[in-house]
């Protein structure tokens, strides 16, 4: 009883969010399929004349169809941009299939001896079309559209990703936040909508012939106005846009904090975190949540925004070592707390830039990393024993595990091998209680939050201060789980808004709150 | 020569000259076909199913191209003329209707008056009369859709939406070659007496040699594209011009003479008699097959002032002194 509550609240809470999402959608599902209708029918009629074309249009559509939806809308980015317009091209082409299609078997499908009679009673191709093929393959093409339309309920799901909108924003947020009633407040008007829709559209498919033929003036009518829906949200527009993760925009250490810490009111769109930097970087967008060192910062000539009121944990990264692998190889702690203090912010986004954007392979870019920092040795085949480093499966992890192997093998007797790529946070930790590794890289943030999940009012105590925030998390991972946590390596992969340098460098904003200043008095 | 078209006509006549046309595999589907047909007439193309007969049918309105010769009605190329209006100038009957499944009856019949562009009030004014001549009651019927018709009514409301603009011509392509035989036999004397159809030409196309026989006043024997014999029923049952049209014939031969020769035809082989009283009297235009089913126990028959002895032994004898004679 407690979650069916708990969803009403959230929906009534989120009301006037949910209404125009639900309008978004709405509006983002018939406007495409509006278009679709009035490319595929045309097309579809073409190729029952033409039929050498009609293996070419169907398989374009198809083609269309089988590509992922989530790729689709990432190729429609270099296009146009992000928001309703790539969303309603990608909607379009998967909307097309099923109503080419189901034209052309419709009209196809017509009785012969009906079109024969027709033209032997001497109507012309127009009259034909018009008055017996279309009436006639009109259930097999409304078919067609309902297909489309419960298709476009679902995929519109996805524009979220790219700042179009809709109910993809509540389930995606629901998702990376691990709030099943939010997911569910998007999830389930997105299957009422795919219900109702497809009920309608039946009804109307099964209308009498005769009533049919009148009725159909007012289908493209109720698609125009339910179109129509989309244009209501875009009607206003803000000078500056800012594009948030869906979980960016549902954490108290994201938009929420943003909104109360620092009083910014700013117009938001979700967005997919693969897509907002290049959309950031094409203007589409003027702020976007990021990670502070990711390699796309560099790449895309962006600079962090400094959170001047301290909103966003620290996530420092420090090694973690399990406390029976120090005792039997005690010289490892020196080796590892020797990287501390070399690698800032700027730094392991320069690594990552050159891992994630330039495709260099993680090992090389760790050994000119310590070459330049007079850190290398040649490696000393020593057979003491193995150390199992681990890493998770985003850059940061990739470059951390090859840097520390390169340090122990050179400074020790001892061997090492990596396994990188561990999935999650969860997978990594589980493998290091178990004895199944003996080290990996991970953040201070991340173990208070994840892995330790202290009561509200701790953590809120403790997230303003980075080194009370280290202090907690090694003294309780030594307790329960017996684990060190060794030095800080220097760098702090938070949370943070970034803007376009050369903006930053125009309007003089430096911080969170010259942004807000900004924003609130423009 | 235009008359036809412009004015209502007092005579049209449809010429098919040295038409041949070729299937897509270049085999031939009617090869150097030619024949007239003039107002009132019934031209009956009979023959077995691919001998060419619906595709010589179907370029008369043009839903086929001919590869080679001509076609003209009252002397006008008809190539000459826009395919939809010479459509809507010639009633086209298809063997299984083709009636628009999304129409009403009366909407079905209206279909050519609304092409050309009728008034609504005369579009139903018409379409009702049709029905009523038809008999299918439009009180009944108007408002229903095909699909709730039965096959013999469906194809009366096919007829009904080829006459509906009042074409001179009317193309049949089996026309009740999907009923069963006894609504067969009932729709075609309906369709024999039907007023509509006097001062039309009509071309028929069908397999039934009786139906041929029943309706013709020619008839065209076609077979494997080339026309075999064109002539009147006689002068194929009596006069068959090869092998082929009397063998088609022989099974059903004895019937067909019997259906096809009149009274008048054999009335001077009868032997005259003076017994008894005359039992009836037959008029010059019955067949022998009506004289023989009057006469099936012997009779008396006065005829054109003579009495003439009718009785199964008699018309037989006299059907063959008739053939001996020709």
């Amino acid at each position: 009883m407690e979650e069916k509550e708990t969803l009403l609240d959230f929906i009534q809470q989120q009301s006037g969010k949910l209404v125009e999402q639900t309008i978004t959608h709405t509006g983002l599902t018939f406007i495409s399929v509006l278009i679709a209708v009035a490319i595929g029918v045309p097309l579809g009629i073409l190729i029952t004349r033409k039929k050498k074309l009609s293996s070419i249009v169907l398989g374009f559509a198809g083609v269309m169809q089988t590509i992922p939806s989530i790729a689709l809308l990432g190729f429609m980015i270099p296009l146009l941009g992000i928001g309703a317009k790539p969303a309603i091209v990608a909607l379009f082409l998967y909307a097309l299939l099923p109503i080419i299609r189901n034209t052309y078997t419709g009209i196809i499908g017509v009785d012969p001896t009906v079109t024969e009679a027709a033209t032997g009673m001497g109507m012309s191709n127009r009259q034909l079309l018009y008055k017996v093929q279309l009436p006639l393959a009109m259930p097999v093409i409304l078919a067609g559209i309902r297909t489309a339309t419960v298709i476009n309920v679902g995929v519109a799901t996805l524009a979220a990703y790219i700042a179009a909108g809709g109910l993809g924003e509540f389930i995606f947020g629901g998702i990376a936040l691990n709030n099943t009633t939010m997911m569910l407040a998007g999830a389930i008007p997105a299957a009422l909508l795919a219900i109702l829709f497809d009920w309608l559209l039946s009804r109307l498919q099964h209308l009498n012939f005769s009533k049919l033929r009148r009725r159909l003036y007012i289908l493209p009518l109720i698609l125009v106005l339910l179109s129509s829906f989309y244009l209501l949200p875009e009607a206003y527009e803000s000078k500056v846009k800012a594009g948030f993760t869906p979980e960016f925009m549902g954490r108290q250490d994201g938009y929420l904090g943003l909104k109360s810490v620092y009083g910014l009111n700013i117009r938001t769109v979700v967005i997919n975190d693969m897509i907002m930097y290049k959309a950031i970087y094409e203007k589409k967008l003027d702020v976007i949540s990021g990670s502070s060192t990711d390699g796309r910062v560099k790449a895309f000539d962006l600079a962090v925004l400094k959170d001047d009121k301290h909103i966003f944990p620290p996530y420092y990264a420090a090694p973690i070592v399990r406390e029976a692998t120090l005792e039997q190889y005690p010289e490892i702690e020196a080796v590892l707390n020797s990287l501390s203090g070399t690698i800032n912010d700027s730094v392991m986004t320069e690594l990552n830039y050159r891992v994630d954007y330039l495709k260099q392979d993680p090992a090389r870019v760790a050994k000119d990393f310590l070459v330049a920092n007079n850190l290398w040795k040649a490696p000393r085949g020593g057979n003491k024993g193995t150390i199992r480093i681990g890493s998770k499966i985003f850059g940061d992890g990739y470059i951390l595990a090859n840097i520390y192997k390169m340090l122990i093998e050179g400074n020790t007797d001892l061997s090492v091998v990596t396994k990188t790529g561990l999935g999650g946070t969860k997978i990594v930790f589980d493998a290091l209680v178990n004895n199944q590794l003996d080290m990996y890289p991970e953040y201070t943030g991340t173990g208070l939050l994840v892995l330790l999940t202290p009561p509200k009012q701790l953590v809120d105590s403790l997230i303003a201060n980075s080194q009370q925030v280290y202090d907690y998390v090694s003294g309780e991972f030594r307790t329960r789980f017996k684990i060190k946590w060794l030095k800080p390596i220097g760098f702090n992969n938070t949370y943070a808004l970034m803007m376009r340098k050369e903006d930053m460098k125009k309007l003089n904003i430096q911080d969170i709150s010259a942004l807000t200043n900004y924003v609130n008095h423009r | 020569m235009r008359i036809f078209f412009l004015i209502p006509v007092l005579s049209v006549m449809i010429q098919v000259s040295h038409v041949t046309k070729f299937f897509d595999s270049g085999a031939t589907a009617v090869k150097d076909v030619s024949f007239e047909v003039k107002e009132g007439e019934t031209l009956v193309l009979l023959g077995t199913s691919g001998g060419g007969k619906t595709t010589t049918l179907r370029m008369i309105n043009r839903l086929i191209e001919p590869d080679e010769g001509s076609i003209s009605i009252d002397g006008k190329d008809i190539r000459q003329l826009q395919p939809t209006y010479l459509r809507r100038k010639i009633g086209y009957v298809l063997q299984n209707t083709g009636l628009f499944p999304h129409y009403t009856v009366l909407e079905n019949i209206g279909v050519v008056p609304q092409l050309l562009k009728w008034e609504k009030t005369a579009i139903e004014k018409r379409s009702r009369s049709l029905m009523e001549k038809l008999r299918l009651s439009p009180a009944e019927y108007a408002h229903v859709y095909p699909h709730q018709l039965s096959g013999g009514q469906q194809q009366r409301v096919g007829l009904a939406r080829a006459l509906a603009a009042d074409p001179p011509i009317l193309l049949m392509d089996e026309p009740f070659g999907a009923l069963d035989p006894l609504t067969r036999i009932n729709v075609r004397q309906e369709f024999r007496k039907l007023d509509e159809l006097h001062n039309k030409i009509v071309i028929l196309v069908t397999h039934d040699v009786e139906e041929a026989f029943e309706l013709g006043t020619r008839i065209g024997l076609m077979n494997q594209g080339s026309m075999q014999q064109l002539g009147t029923p006689k002068d194929l049952l009596f006069r068959p011009a090869n092998a082929f049209v009397q063998q088609f014939l022989q099974p059903k031969q004895f019937e067909l003479e019997l259906k096809t020769l009149l009274v008048e035809d054999i009335i001077n082989w009868l032997p005259d008699t003076t017994n008894g009283s005359p039992d009836l009297t037959l008029e010059p235009g019955n067949s022998c097959w009506e004289a023989l089913a009057a006469g099936i126990n012997e009779s008396v028959v006065q005829y054109n002032g003579q009495q003439k002895l009718v009785n199964g032994n008699t018309i037989l004898e006299a059907i063959a002194r008739y053939k001996k004679a020709l």
